[in-house]
């Protein structure tokens, strides 16, 4: 049993890795934005002694007039329309407490929930003892954001069929603030794999289901598929990079000629991401 | 230790993937994760060694002080195990809740430590019957709490190679 012992680096600074010019303004709660009274305060931001202060620990954003500090580090905070991955904690009476790194547990109502078979009819006492029968505590599901009450509690939907029970794949939490946000979250990758980027910073790795016929040869490729794609995505979010389909895939290229379990080291996850870094910005440019 | 929720079918993938020899991260059954160690932390002990394994963050001290041998084996010394896991491991571990966990894990490191190959105690005798050396080890637990017994293992080890020259070099313990 071999173990491989490191001893501890200081870590270089981002900026000085990638001799970036323009620097982000980062704040830490208390510290003045700006004295200039023409702006409009956004959010993480207040108005104290005619300063504008940050309250949170992030970046300014200045749109036109507006400066908001948008939170590096932060629970999701929903949306409208937002596509989320959750995880059951409670069956109640007539809806279910899924998880989702919110500060308050979301909702999903027993009225917002597909029944099987399509059937659109008032839930009965049967369905509410069956509750248990479709979705169970610990289980996975997708949804899209349908509210947002007022004190923040969100409640979900599942009223179409690419949302519902998740089935076997893995599950990575990352920070909510990088995920990117884009038309569809659904991405089926060429590489036999599919993947749910949930706003909430739940991110659900799959096999891609036209794969489960040929089961018996594809099944360990996929296994080893999925787990690259695993520790590709930890490594982005170590490195702080924005999630989206395709930093994803030329990050998992960017890894192929690596074994899987050295991506998580960090001079390879460096690696990596440099790589996935330049191949980004050539695309853009 | 630390507890997770999953659904069923996570377990029944995770199972399908052990059973190929690959876990989750694309280890082997039989890989560790990589150990970031770090010695001399603690100014005012005789050797300290911090141990970083995944999620888990162990500290390791070890101060040696002088003591009366035990009356069954007075040409030895012997050590002495405290664990304390925090409430900033988990917040399970407030107050009384991390007691149970960390005897537990004491218990553990007295048996692992009670034979003669791991550390050759008659070195931590200085006169027979009257007085040895008495090696106080406190374990600290920071962090998430899973693989603890395995990294304090590891730190006492290492604690011992980094205490002067009166100590004997011990064998490493995987």
């Amino acid at each position: 049993m071999a173990m491989e012992m490191r001893l501890p680096v200081a870590r270089k600074p981002l900026s000085e890795r990638l001799g970036r010019d323009t620097k982000k303004h980062l704040v830490v709660p208390g510290d003045t934005i700006t004295t200039d009274t023409g702006f409009m305060r956004g959010h993480g931001t207040y108005m104290g002694e005619e300063k504008l202060i940050a309250s949170v620990a992030g970046s300014v954003e200045r749109v036109n007039k507006l400066i908001c500090v948008k939170a590096l580090k932060t629970r999701y905070i929903g949306e409208v329309g937002d596509i989320v991955v959750g995880r059951i904690t409670e069956v109640q009476q007539k809806r279910w407490k899924v998880e989702t790194n919110s500060r308050l547990d979301s909702v999903l109502l027993l009225s917002s929930m597909n029944l099987p078979g399509g059937e659109l009819r008032r839930r009965s006492a049967e369905d509410e003892l069956a509750m248990r029968g479709f979705l169970q505590e610990g289980d996975l599901i997708s949804a899209e954001v349908q509210a947002v009450f007022s004190d923040g509690a969100v409640s979900l939907h599942t009223r179409s069929l690419k949302y519902g029970k998740l089935g076997q794949g893995v599950l990575v939490q990352v920070s909510p603030s990088l995920v990117k946000r884009q038309k569809t979250h659904f991405h089926d990758l060429p590489c036999g794999a599919s993947v749910i980027l949930g706003n909430n910073g739940f991110i659900w790795i799959y096999p891609t289901p036209e794969h489960k016929e040929e089961e018996a040869g594809g099944f360990i490729a996929n296994l080893e598929v999925i787990s690259r794609l695993r520790n590709c995505i930890i490594s982005l979010v170590t490195q702080r990079m924005m999630l989206y389909d395709t930093s994803i895939l030329y990050c998992y290229e960017a890894s192929l000629p690596h074994q899987i379990k050295d991506i998580l080291k960090p001079e390879i996850m460096e690696e990596i991401v440099m790589e996935t870094r330049q191949r980004l910005l050539e695309q853009e440019g | 230790m630390a507890s997770v929720t999953l659904s069923e079918a996570e377990k029944v993938y995770i199972v399908h993937g052990v059973q190929e020899d690959l876990r989750v991260d694309g280890r082997g059954c039989e890989d560790y994760r990589c150990v970031e160690v770090e010695t001399d932390v603690v100014s005012n002990t005789s050797g300290s060694a911090r141990v970083k394994l995944g999620h888990t963050d162990i500290l390791v001290g070890v101060k040696a002080e002088m003591g009366t041998p035990k009356l069954e084996k007075p040409n030895e010394g012997y050590l002495e195990f405290f664990v304390d896991c925090s409430a900033s491991a988990t917040p399970e571990f407030e107050g009384r809740g991390g007691d149970d966990l960390g005897t537990e894990i004491a218990n553990t490191l007295y048996r692992i430590f009670n034979n003669k190959s791991s550390v050759d105690l008659k070195t931590l005798c200085i006169s027979p019957r009257e007085h040895c050396w008495v090696l106080y080890v406190d374990v600290l637990t920071g962090k998430r709490v899973g693989k603890v017994l395995h990294a304090s293992l590891q730190s006492v080890v290492h604690k011992e190679e980094s205490l002067g020259p009166k100590r004997q070099k011990v064998g490493f313990l995987g």
